[in-house]
């Protein structure tokens, strides 16, 4: 009785076609108005900002919300407070204010996302997936509570994904009938890897709908990764246990996945190199010429000192300034820059990832992860979702990290079956995308799931919950 | 790796009275001067065994703790700066959200609350009956519901089935379950069909005997079609094609055979192409999308077996290279470089120093 009536209700007040998208992240918020029609994926990115998700509190006992911790340049010693732990928003105190400070304040929000009448406009909130119920509860009561947004709809990130334009990713031109952009249905089969900032989550997606009795998580993100990081930095070269940014700054300028591991390893030896012994390069037809024996993997990183130098940059491995710093040292001059050399730091790191035995966690690698993921599907379903995956999120962007899923992807699949996986250009913005592209041309999905705020006040919370949960 | 921690500066040691503090690393079985009682010697060793496995796996879980911290100083707390902004229109915040923003539970205080409420929820367990789903349904749909609640058991036991028999990485390719036997021989029928009145005006002017020839041509018409068939699915315009005359075609395939019929079927000769798995249907689906969300707990992934997990690779805990040699005390691991070793020397934890 009561649908019938909703659906009534949705009829008439319609959905207002001023849809704000929120990608709700650990790291970052991203956020944007989508566009009202369809538009290439470079136009509408340029609607979508990206907003660092915590309070920052500096050195100087001074606190940053948000954006404004663009204008830190000393990131020793800072702390962090942030609003989402693993995955999940626990705390709405820092987040309301971040929220306040982005969205609602004229004088702080940036032009793209800055929102004057939050009665007028749909919010499509994003969230991880098997979120607490309790703390869905409170995100639904202080959004509709708070600001009074006319309609709200607050779904799973990763099923955003399959609203993107994939066509051009996965496209083997098998099919007659191709065309050439905007299909109006979601892709049927899509399975998101989601690696973020907390944890990396799998999701199947049938039909932009997640399948939940496949959806399986591994609590390795890029914060575990920084932290690896830092430790390995700490033992070796200098001390950063009290630099986070910088950490994860070093991480993202730096750090690859190495396709062979082991030759890698080799690679990067002291041993190897102190004997002038040349490397052990086996070799077999693949061979690529004498470049590929010589390459090497170290790298000098500038580290920034907040004064001279606010971010830290890396640059070619540079054997003569070893020698010239002894002299210096020997003479007790001072050094007006901190360099450090990384070698097979770059890679061990991100290794984790696929092998967390390596730091002594039982759980399993992610190619193994998917495949238990793949597991609780039906068959033809398998089959179809490991020829379309998609790995969204920061960690992504790690160079080497698609092609190494692949490998490892591919040496578990049964030979018949072909395995894809792909990234957008952009994996941190891809979901918003998503999203955009959802309540831009996709009007009639939008008028299901929106729940508007009169029907809030008439049915409450518990009602909202049920209606994201189950499918229309 | 070791853990970082700060050590004392001093290191006063008093020259005195003979002895000498010394860590405890369990009973020293070979200082106990004529122990004949074998057993105890061994329980002893089994015991520091133990122990120091315990202590190296308290070493990694706290390593892995370390890992999931976010500052690296605990219990630092940031208070929202008071902004002097005026709160757009002068919002009044209601009750509840004052409640729910003074909330000062951490992610910890959630999860018990979950684990609590769903007592040994670790593994996923089928849904018998569907939680309660939205408003009260009309008589109809309860009907539709409580079919199709039947309906995904019987196919949820089923699937259990054919997913135990079945995993992705083993090859055999026997129909298991009694959904999708049925339909993979209507698949067969239908693709014999159409590759036979392809076939059929090549073969009215050639006797029955060039049968083999023309067998040939049906499994590789077969393989054609079944490759289409394959990528239509995948570019998601999934209806499973409907079943023609299958039993037309078999007759007609009886009366020109000239070996018998069940060789066809021999799962040797099947391959992946004549053998792609049927679509599930349109309620399977819709059961599976519809399903409720695991809770936080019994969606992480699980650990391999124990005899499929590979054997954990170690690392040189000074440079990162391959692990070669294992200190005695402290069991870490180090390259073989004398660099390496000697400042793991320097640092053993367990060293005994002089």
């Amino acid at each position: 009785m009561a649908r019938t009536q909703r659906q009534n209700n949705s009829a008439a007040l319609s959905v207002p076609q001023n849809t704000f998208v929120l990608d709700n992240g650990a790291y970052t918020i991203k956020a944007g108005f989508a566009p009202n029609e369809l538009l290439s994926d470079n136009e509408s990115l340029k609607s979508c900002e990206t907003i660092p998700n915590c309070l920052v509190r500096s050195k100087e006992r001074k606190t940053y919300v948000a954006a404004q911790s663009n204008e830190l340049s000393q990131w020793s010693e800072a702390v962090f407070r942030r609003p989402i732990e693993n995955g999940q928003l626990v705390n709405w105190e820092a987040e309301k204010e971040i929220w306040d400070h982005a969205f609602f304040d004229q004088s702080t929000a940036h032009r793209n996302t800055f929102i004057s009448t939050p009665s007028e406009t749909t919010l499509l909130l994003t969230e991880s997936s098997n979120v607490m119920p309790a703390l869905q509860r409170n995100t639904d009561e202080v959004i509709m509570e708070e600001w009074g947004f006319r309609g709200y709809m607050r779904t799973t990130g990763s099923s955003l994904n399959a609203y993107n334009h994939l066509r051009a990713l996965f496209d083997t031109a098998i099919t007659p009938d191709a065309q050439p952009s905007s299909t109006k249905l979601p892709a049927d089969c899509l399975l998101v890897v989601d690696s973020g900032y907390s944890c990396t989550t799998i999701t199947p997606c049938f039909q932009g709908r997640p399948i939940q009795r496949a959806i399986r998580r591994l609590d390795f993100g890029g914060k575990h990764l920084t932290n690896y990081l830092k430790e390995i930095v700490s033992v070796r070269h200098f001390d950063l246990h009290q630099d986070m940014k910088i950490v994860n700054d070093l991480k993202e300028d730096i750090s690859f996945v190495s396709i062979d591991f082991k030759r890698d390893l080799e690679q990067a030896w002291k041993g190897s190199r102190r004997s002038n012994k040349p490397v052990q390069i086996i070799p077999d037809a693949m061979d690529l010429g004498e470049d590929e024996s010589a390459k090497d993997t170290r790298i000098d990183y500038v580290l920034p000192d907040g004064v001279n130098l606010t971010r830290g940059y890396a640059r070619p491995y540079d054997p003569s300034r070893e020698i010239a710093n002894r002299r210096k040292l020997a003479a007790a001059q001072n050094i007006d820059e901190i360099v450090m050399t990384l070698g097979n730091e770059r890679f061990v790191v991100p290794e984790i990832m696929f092998n967390p035995a390596d730091i002594g966690s039982k759980q399993p690698g992610l190619a193994d992860a998917v495949v238990q993921s793949l597991s609780k599907l039906p068959p033809l379903i398998q089959a179809t979702m490991i020829a379309n995956v998609l790995v969204v999120g920061g960690t992504a962007k790690i160079p080497g990290f698609v092609s190494r899923l692949q490998d490892e992807l591919r040496t578990r699949i049964r030979t018949e079956w072909p395995v894809q996986v792909r990234r957008m250009d952009d994996p941190v913005t891809s979901t918003w995308l998503g999203g955009a592209r959802l309540a831009s041309s996709h009007q009639e999905v939008m008028q299901k799931m929106v729940v508007t705020r009169e029907q809030y006040h008439e049915y409450g919370s518990a009602w909202l919950a049920r209606q994201f949960a189950s499918v229309r | 790796m070791p853990l970082i921690e700060e050590l004392p500066v001093s290191q006063t040691i008093k020259a005195s009275h003979g002895w000498a503090y010394i860590p405890d690393t369990g009973p020293i079985a070979a200082q106990q001067p004529g122990t004949r009682d074998r057993k105890r010697v061994a329980a002893g060793a089994a015991r520091t065994a133990a122990t120091s496995s315990a202590k190296r796996e308290k070493a990694t879980s706290q390593r892995l703790e370390s890992l999931n911290k976010e500052n690296y100083r605990d219990g630092v707390s940031i208070p929202i700066p008071p902004s002097n902004r005026e709160k757009g229109k002068g919002r009044k915040e209601t009750s509840n959200v004052k409640r729910i923003l003074g909330y000062q539970r951490t992610f910890a205080h959630y999860l018990a609350d979950v684990e609590a409420n769903n007592p040994g929820e670790l593994h996923y367990k089928l849904p018998n009956a569907p939680t309660a789903m939205g408003p009260p349904r009309t008589p109809a749909l309860a009907r539709g519901e409580s079919s199709q609640r039947k309906a995904s058991t019987d196919t949820n036991a089923s699937r259990k089935r054919s997913g135990a028999r079945r995993s992705i990485a083993d090859d055999s390719s026997r129909p298991t379950t009694p959904i999708e036997t049925p339909r993979r021989g209507t698949k067969r029928g239908r693709q014999s069909s159409r590759s036979q009145s392809i076939s059929n005006f090549e073969t009215e002017a050639r006797p029955a005997g060039a049968v083999v020839k023309k067998e040939e041509q049906a499994v590789s018409e077969e393989k054609d079609t079944a490759m289409t068939d394959v990528s239509s699915i995948q570019t998601g315009n999934a209806a499973p094609p409907p079943s023609q005359s299958s039993p037309d075609a078999f007759n007609e395939r009886e009366s020109k055979a000239s070996y018998p019929l069940e060789w066809d079927t021999d799962p040797l000769l099947s391959s992946y192409p004549s053998d792609v798995p049927s679509m599930p249907t349109d309620r399977i689906m819709q059961i599976l999308i519809s399903e409720q969300p695991l809770t936080y707990t019994a969606a992480r992934a699980r650990p391999l077996d124990e005899d499929k997990r590979p054997p954990p690779r170690r690392f040189c805990g000074i440079c990162g290279y391959w692990g070669k040699v294992k200190c005695k005390k402290c069991e870490e691991w180090t390259c073989g470089l004398m660099e390496c070793w000697r400042t793991h020397e320097g640092t053993c934890p367990m060293a005994n120093a002089y």
